[in-house]
């Protein structure tokens, strides 16, 4: 209670004024409500102190998406000179029980960047990951991290081959993937080119109707010369168009149904689309149908 | 199995939303405190597409929650998100932002509530929006102010949301010819569309920023940006490369979908092949069709279904006037048989247990209602508001001109 506390004594707190006729009034605790009185109170003045610091963890821990408080909370520490380590202590508490949080992330960027070291990042988000490895925010971050410290080639791919074969169907992960090998905006090597393709084999083995492996094959036939040979064979290993009890794939159906109709093979083409409408993929119907009719035309 | 069809149960519904209204939030939604003008919209919007927000309140009440509205209005332009973030008797304008989702909130819900946005500071927010965009053609969320050696800057991070909620306040404010405010200098409408173009995956989705995941509610956040500054049809993203990856994340529900965490994981452990095999199940229509008797949408590639996402995928698709393709019936059967809750209001997800939430419910209801449900009022996929309430800004003098 700041109501009883001496170190708030010189403190007039600032209530909320909701007005007589408010939309979407909450019931706030008497907690919630006497923090955000005090907490006003400071903002009001500018007040970048110890005790202002203090009560912007009280207010975060409630309302951790209140969006002032954070910057407000980062003036503080720059008018103290408080030791950066110690918040990012602070953010792993925070980040952990928040995990949804998009400020909190945002907020670990701006101390990580004055503190210009990555040390211990990534482990942290390794930390993340096992409690939820496709959380938005921590890729978004991961990829500010990497693009601020230089972290290419500081085992991004053998950490994303550890989650795949954690999880062959993390499209995060699949798109991290993605961002490292094509963002830098450098000539991609033949040898990563062949270590890409060889890697969507070997998850197309292991889960033929994963869709993650599938679109970033497109990815990579749109960004590199990739002999069209080697992706239709891929397609009618998993999608044989004479043998349909044999398929094992809508996805490699739906890329092979693309480079016929490329190919101008018209029949081909909408054999795998009338396929895709009524025995592997019914639920786009329409669309399959659609697609037919468009390559038809 | 024959049991009854399902439907929108619309009293329920109307009773809930009607006690959001009148009654206070309970204290869960203390993390949404800084929104109070979102919800306040998605409360007075979700009565509207129900029909009944002017059968339900007195025209007196109506005008006492515009005057709230504008009580949050700033003088520099925009509204603040929560009457939290005022000082009342020691204002302090560096730490009680216009915050720009609020602006947008505000003026929807103003227009819904039946106010001729008389009182806006058309002007003042026209001249903020270009200060909220960045060099890369982003826009943040607020400004803080510059003080005593410390220079101002644009707050919250590079994301689509925010470039949606700048053109939709340009589309509201400037009128159909500009209606007088031809001379305030306009942001960067190009570098806005580059950003866009540039934030298409690599599996032609859309994400928050450029090589971010594609994201269904960032990319509804985009075509609704690019549908509002009148470009949709002439931008140069890969189309048809969108359509299938918004077809794709409807998914066809099954029986691991319906259930706890804590099931899933019991039977996932156990040693009874059956029920593991069963997870996978998925209950098909009787008409040999093959198809799914309910599939709703995922916002990512191989995640769960979601109630929003029915919204956002459904109305990109809208959008890209495409809404034909998805399996209507399975949508609306995912969302009246497994998210509809029993005391009206959709819950996130259909699992069992589980309350309604604001949001939730509002996007589910916006979902149905682009699928022409009976008893919901049209909806304009782009504005997500009714129609009847984008005709009563567009019929505002200044704004038809």
């Amino acid at each position: 209670m700041y109501s009883q506390d001496p170190d708030w004594d010189d403190v007039v707190p600032l209530p909320q004024d909701d007005g007589d006729h408010p939309l979407a009034q909450i019931n706030y605790s008497e907690e919630y409500a006497e923090a955000m009185a005090y907490l006003r109170a400071l903002m009001a003045k500018d007040e970048l102190s110890e005790r202002a610091l203090k009560i912007t963890e009280h207010v975060i821990d409630l309302n951790p998406a209140h969006y002032t408080v954070w910057l407000y909370r980062v003036k503080c520490l720059a008018a103290l000179e408080a030791d950066l380590k110690k918040e990012l202590q602070f953010l792993n508490m925070k980040a952990l029980k928040h995990e949804k949080n998009y400020q909190i992330w945002h907020h670990r960027q701006l101390v990580v960047n004055r503190l210009g070291d990555p040390t211990g990042e990534q482990e942290f988000i390794k930390e993340m990951f096992e409690k939820d490895s496709k959380n938005y925010h921590v890729w978004s971050y991961r990829q500010w991290l990497v693009k601020r410290f230089d972290l290419w080639e500081k085992g991004e791919i053998e950490y994303l081959n550890t989650l795949l074969e954690d999880d062959v169907r993390n499209n995060s992960a699949w798109n991290h993937r993605f961002f490292i090998v094509f963002s830098r905006g450098t000539p991609v090597p033949e040898d990563v080119i062949e270590r890409e393709i060889n890697f969507v084999e070997e998850s197309v083995f292991l889960a033929p109707q994963n869709p993650s492996p599938w679109n970033y094959l497109r990815g990579l036939m749109n960004r590199c010369n990739i002999p069209s040979d080697r992706v239709k064979k891929l397609c009618q290993h998993y999608a044989p168009l004479d043998n349909p009890a044999r398929i094992k794939s809508s996805h490699a159906l739906d890329l092979l149904a693309e480079i016929m109709a490329m190919e101008e093979n018209g029949k081909e083409s909408a054999k795998a689309f009338d396929l895709l409408a009524t025995t592997f993929d019914p639920v786009r119907a329409p669309f399959w149908n659609y697609r037919k009719a468009s390559i038809a035309a | 199995m024959s049991t009854a069809p399902p439907s929108l149960n619309h009293p329920r519904h109307l009773k809930y939303w009607l006690r959001n209204l009148r009654t206070f939030l309970p204290s869960d939604y203390t993390p949404t405190d800084l929104n109070r003008l979102t919800l306040g919209f998605f409360i007075v919007s979700a009565l509207d597409l129900l029909g009944s927000l002017h059968t339900s309140t007195t025209p007196e009440e109506r005008n006492q929650w515009i005057d709230w509205i504008y009580s949050n209005q700033l003088p520099d332009g925009g509204f603040r998100g929560s009457p939290a973030t005022q000082f009342v008797t020691a204002p302090n304008s560096r730490w009680d932002p216009a915050n720009l989702p609020a602006t947008f909130f505000a003026i929807v819900a103003l227009v819904t509530l039946g106010d001729d946005l008389s009182r806006v500071n058309r002007k003042e927010i026209l001249e903020w929006l270009p200060i909220l965009q960045r060099d890369d053609g982003s826009f943040g969320e607020w400004v803080l102010e510059a003080h005593e050696g410390d220079e101002g800057q644009i707050c919250g991070g590079r994301d689509m949301r925010y470039i949606y909620f700048a053109a939709a306040l340009r589309w509201m404010l400037r009128g159909k010819e500009g209606s007088g405010m031809e001379d305030i200098a306009d942001w960067d409408t190009g570098k806005a569309v580059d950003f866009i173009i540039a934030s298409q995956s690599y599996d032609y989705g859309i994400a928050e920023m450029p090589y971010h995941e594609a994201h269904a509610g960032m990319t509804y956040c985009a075509l609704g940006a690019l549908s509002l500054l009148g470009v949709l049809k002439e931008t140069a993203i890969n189309r048809d490369g969108l359509l299938s990856w918004l077809l794709s994340r409807q998914v066809a529900f099954k029986n691991i979908h319906g259930m706890t965490e804590e099931d899933y994981t019991e039977i996932q452990n156990g040693d009874n092949e059956e029920e593991k095999q069963a997870l996978e199940e998925v209950e098909l229509m009787d008409d040999g069709s093959g198809r799914p008797k309910c599939a709703g949408f995922n916002g990512r590639c191989n995640k769960m279904p979601d109630t929003c996402y029915s919204f956002w995928v459904g109305a990109s698709l809208e959008m890209l006037k495409k809404f034909h393709l998805l399996n209507i019936q399975a949508n609306r059967r995912f969302l009246l048989e497994k998210t509809q809750h029993i005391i009206g209001g959709f819950k996130k997800l259909p699992q069992p247990g589980g309350y309604p939430d604001i949001l939730h419910s509002y996007l589910g209801l916006a979902a149905l209602s682009l699928a022409r449900e009976e008893g919901l009022c049209r909806l304009d996929a782009a504005l997500c508001v009714s129609i009847q309430t984008k005709e009563r800004l567009t019929s505002l003098k200044w704004w038809s001109g």
